[in-house]
């Protein structure tokens, strides 16, 4: 064997290591030797001997290599434990470190904790939002499609359903295809009438999911048509509600009078379109695929596998060229959008520009707890060289020191886990009700993962470079009684950069959230057209026999009469389509005398009934003509439309609109016109809009009550709902709230981005700051003895002050002005939530700046009088 | 060669290193001529299998190996029993008296008609 030929020196290698082969072979050697010579003494020959003893030990060769394996088995299992054992020294020697220094290790965990509470919450929320807002599989090839007007400022709007039902039987375009409508119908006969949130579907909206339900069954496609429309599926959540009873489906509901079968239950977690409670199908008519009519029906379409958007677009083209054959596209064109992004919305540029605001946060956490180490890494320069000198490895120290930052990071990770838990039930308590995504929000294994992730990568990020600076440690220097100047200029260097690294993040995030304060506050300024101030508003639905015509007009007449008497109320009115209700109808119309070429695109504006003093309870002004009066109203003919002053302008020019027809149904007298108002959105583009008398288009039976009173809102629902019992106790009163609390809801997603920017541009502040003033004072700290010559010297306290301030300043100026060049870069990610400033705007880049410049003379001040605090002789003798 | 000659099963070879080893630390070598000595040569060791038990045995923890000089002045391995060894052995013991008792009274006994 080859071990038999080894040089015997090996063996002494055994004291490192043992050599497995080597005394495997030495053991079986001894033995058999011992059994020769024994046979030998007994008076065989040798030969004889050795075969004998052969024959008693068996096959060498077989009993060596099972000692091997047994052997090496051994020598895995110690290196494991030895490991494992190093490990636990190590970190009960760092946990012993750590306690020795108290001060620094509750900063940093504090720091890393916020940092990566910061994040795990934010990840939460796009997890939920923008990641995997559905638990369906292929989200990704789902899309959107929209008809735009561009000349009617109506862009991604909802199909009208004939165009829906086209699309759907286009198996070319899509793997399968449907629309949805998002409504309410009232429940009876389960305990209190209940307003429940109703989508109907069209075509294969399930199949589009590739959802599957968790009972029963979906409805087919045909069960839309010829009246087999009475069958609902229930969402999961309405299904628990309703006590999770498995034997459900076939059981009757009683919606908006009519009976419902329930035919299935959906799969948990399903929860498109947002907060509904049962779909059922959208009735279909063949007057529905003839008529082109309401934009309203949201379609979806998953694309065949491979296909791409692009690929659509030109089939979508085609597609609206067949049905439109002069239309060009600047009338009229489909697009589509991803679901994902479409379905995430306006919180989608909030969400990413959020999520880069909290990554910037943790790095300047980093860099805090890096410059932290380092300069405290001087205190212990002195430990280290003596470990060194007692022969402790580069590695071993690197090692120490990087399992020490572990410690931290893993600790910071944790309590940063109970922070993003703690700012997510925050998150969600002050954003859920305005943000209804933000519902979904939940902790999940993404969310750990990442959590996990952020957790090692700052670990790194914080550790690395001060662990290899220790590594590097110099003896001689360190060693000496009293060296102070043992930093040396790569230390310093790595100082300065981490003060640059968060000057410049925090001017960043301070931009940042300046300029989403000063877009609220432009906003805030514009004018919605109305006075939402002491306006309450809240929505009823009218059900059964009573919800069509004429009955529904007699009851909207005989509310208005009860609520016009209440004294408290000083105007009462009555709204389809209330602004900022998130609701809006928008229809085809013509004026007589100006028809638009017929092969052409419709043009469109939104259709609202109204009641009662509705223009004087919103304070909507009335600029020409008249409004609606009693006359109009009991008198169904000739209709009397009210325009806006959006589309006087847009299509009547210079002409007087008043006295022309004008047909969004039957022809109507223009009587008035009324000032524009936001339907949506604070600043949007105006949208044209016309009015008619709730008598005229009579069938909506949902409508919006608005009251001018000064009494509370609960008082005025109150009230409002002692008349309706009056009337009818079956019609269900909801969604009460102040006008103004709906333009804020509008507002929501801009409020929580300046919210939560603010906030983590306040907490880098801090942190820059404190980075700032602990390096700057170890600056001086270690150039004391220098500071005692110079005053001794004759050099004025002053002097001094001044020196140390100029390097603080210019440390904090390098890091403002790398940061404003970052800023520049930065705030494109906000231009989509900027309003009526540039997101250059000069005033809040000058504004951070200045704020930021301050901040780093003040840092840098402290530290610059003490460094003259002390007198020279004290130094000197210090020195 | 002894004709009844008994093939040592391996679970049995365990407990009797453990034994050999309650005694004093041992070589390999010293093992096999202790068995050879208590039992007349009875129980045919095949002498290199004792190798592979000991290893086994020392990865358990029961014994413990070092090098040592012999009294002829050579290098050979000696094992001791661990406490985890002493142990086991009183553990195996007690097992292989009841197995022998029981042994004992089946082949004492008489045939029995029902």
């Amino acid at each position: 064997m080859d071990e038999d030929s080894l040089p015997s020196w090996r063996r002494y290698l055994r004291f490192w290591r043992s050599n497995v082969g080597e005394d495997v072979n030495q053991e079986i050697g001894f033995h058999l030797e011992g059994l020769i010579e024994q046979y030998v003494a007994a008076g065989m020959s040798r030969d004889d001997a050795r075969r004998a003893a052969l024959e008693r030990f068996g096959d060498p060769e077989r009993v060596a290599s099972a000692m091997r394996a047994l052997a090496q088995q051994r020598e895995a299992t110690m290196r494991r434990s030895e490991w494992l054992h190093g490990l636990g020294r190590d970190l009960r020697m760092a946990l012993r470190q750590l306690a020795k220094r108290p001060s620094f290790t509750v900063v940093a965990l504090a720091t890393l904790a916020l940092g990566i509470g910061a994040n795990t919450a934010i990840f939460s929320a796009v997890n939920a939002v923008l990641l995997r807002p559905l638990p369906v599989r292929d989200l990704g090839r789902i899309v959107f499609l929209y008809d735009n007007l561009p000349k009617l400022n109506l862009l991604e709007t909802p199909l009208d359903p004939s165009e829906t039902l086209a699309l759907t039987a286009r198996s070319d375009l899509f793997e399968a295809a449907g629309g949805v409508l998002n409504g309410s119908s009232v429940l009876t006969g389960v305990g209190e009438p209940q307003r429940l949130a109703r989508s109907r579907t069209m075509g294969r909206f399930f199949d589009a999911f590739g959802v599957v339900p968790q009972l029963g069954r979906f409805y087919r496609p045909d069960e839309s048509e010829n009246g087999n429309h009475l069958v609902a599926v229930l969402s999961h959540d309405f299904w628990r509600e309703l006590g999770a009873d498995r034997g459900i489906v076939g059981r009757k509901l009683t919606l908006n009078g009519e009976s419902y079968e329930v035919v299935g239950v959906m799969q948990p977690g399903f929860r498109y379109p947002r907060g509904v409670q049962l779909w059922s199908p959208y009735p279909v008519t063949p007057e529905t695929r003839e008529n082109h009519g309401r934009l309203m029906m949201n379609t979806v379409g998953k694309l065949r596998p491979g296909a791409s958007q692009e690929q659509l677009q030109a089939k979508l083209d085609a597609f609206m060229l067949e049905a439109h054959p002069n239309a060009t596209r600047t009338d009229f064109y489909m697009s589509s959008r991803g679901f994902v992004s479409a379905f995430a919305g306006e919180l989608r540029p909030t969400l990413i520009v959020l999520l880069a605001a909290v990554g910037f946060v943790l790095l300047i956490a980093c860099a805090n707890i890096a410059s932290l180490q380092l300069v405290h890494g001087s205190a212990r320069t002195r430990e280290m060289a003596v470990r060194a000198a007692l022969g402790a490895g580069r590695w071993t120290i690197v090692r120490q020191l990087l399992v020490e930052n572990l410690v931290i990071s893993i600790g910071g990770g944790l309590l940063g886990l109970l922070v993003g838990l703690a700012a997510l039930r925050l998150l969600a308590v002050a954003g859920a009700a305005e943000l209804p995504a933000l519902q979904g929000i939940r902790f999940d294994n993404a969310v750990l993962l990442f959590t996990a992730l952020a957790t090692i990568v700052s670990g790194l990020v914080f550790g690395l470079a001060p662990a290899l600076r220790a590594g590097r440690v110099d003896l001689q220097e360190g060693l000496k009684e009293g060296t102070r100047n043992s930093l040396g200029a790569r230390k310093n260097r790595l100082l300065q950069a981490s003060v640059v690294v968060q000057v410049a993040l925090t001017l960043v995030l301070l931009l940042g959230s300046t300029l989403m304060i000063r877009t609220l506050r432009q906003l805030l300024a514009q004018n919605p057209g109305f006075n939402p101030d002491q306006v309450h508003t809240m929505r009823l639905a009218v059900t059964g026999p009573r919800s069509r015509s004429p009955q529904l007009t007699q009851f909207y007449d005989e509310l208005l009469q009860r609520l016009r008497a209440v004294s408290a109320f000083d105007q009462v009115g009555l709204v389809s389509e209330l602004p900022f209700s998130g609701s809006n109808d928008s229809s085809p119309f013509v004026i007589r005398g100006k028809e638009a070429d017929p092969n052409g695109p419709a043009l469109h504006a939104n259709l609202h009934t109204i009641g009662g003093d509705y223009f004087k309870a919103m304070h909507i002004p009335l600029l020409r003509g008249r409004a609606f009066n009693e006359a109009d109203i009991k008198s169904v003919y000739p209709w009397v439309a009210i325009i806006d002053e959006t589309l006087a302008k847009q299509f009547f020019g210079d002409e007087d609109p008043i006295g022309r027809k004008i047909n969004q149904g039957p022809d109507a007298v223009i009587i008035g016109i009324v000032g524009t108002v936001s339907q949506g959105e604070l600043g949007e583009a105006p949208k044209a809009t016309i009015y008619y008398p709730y008598a005229q288009h009579d069938w909506y039976s949902t409508m919006y009550v608005t009251v001018r009173s000064a009494l509370p809102l609960a008082t005025v629902q109150g009230i409002v709902r002692s008349e309706l019992n009056a009337i009818d106790g079956n019609v269900p009163l909801f969604e009460a709230r102040m006008l103004d609390e709906r333009i804020g809801v509008s507002l929501a997603p801009r409020h929580l981005t300046m919210t939560v920017l603010t906030g983590l541009a306040v907490l880098s502040l801090a942190l820059a700051v404190f980075g700032l003033y602990g390096v700057v004072s170890y600056a001086v700290s270690q150039r004391t003895t220098e500071f005692g010559i110079r005053i001794a010297l004759g050099a004025q306290s002053a002097d001094v002050r001044g020196m140390v301030l100029k390097q603080g300043l210019a440390l904090g100026l390098v890091g403002v002005v790398v940061g404003l060049a970052a800023a520049l870069l930065a705030t494109r990610a906000l231009s989509s939530l900027i309003f009526g400033i540039s997101a250059r705007d000069p005033v809040s880049f000058v504004g951070a700046a200045l704020v930021l410049t301050v901040v780093t003379v003040v840092a840098a001040y402290i530290p610059a009088r003490r460094a003259t605090a002390v007198s020279p002789v004290e130094t000197l003798r210090l020195g | 060669m002894q004709r009844n000659a008994v093939d040592v099963l391996q679970g049995s070879l365990d407990v009797i290193v453990l034994k050999t080893l309650s005694w004093q630390p041992m070589h390999g070598f010293g093992i096999a001529r202790w068995i050879q000595r208590v039992t007349d040569d009875v129980l045919q060791v095949e002498e290199g299998s004792l190798y592979p038990s000991l290893y086994r045995m020392e990865n358990k923890g029961w014994v413990k190996a070092e090098w040592r000089t012999t009294e002829n002045n050579r290098q050979a391995k000696y094992y001791r029993l661990t406490a985890a060894g002493k142990r086991q052995l009183a553990q195996s013991a007690s097992t292989w008296e009841a197995f022998a008792e029981a042994m004992a009274k089946i082949m004492a006994a008489a045939p029995q008609r029902a």
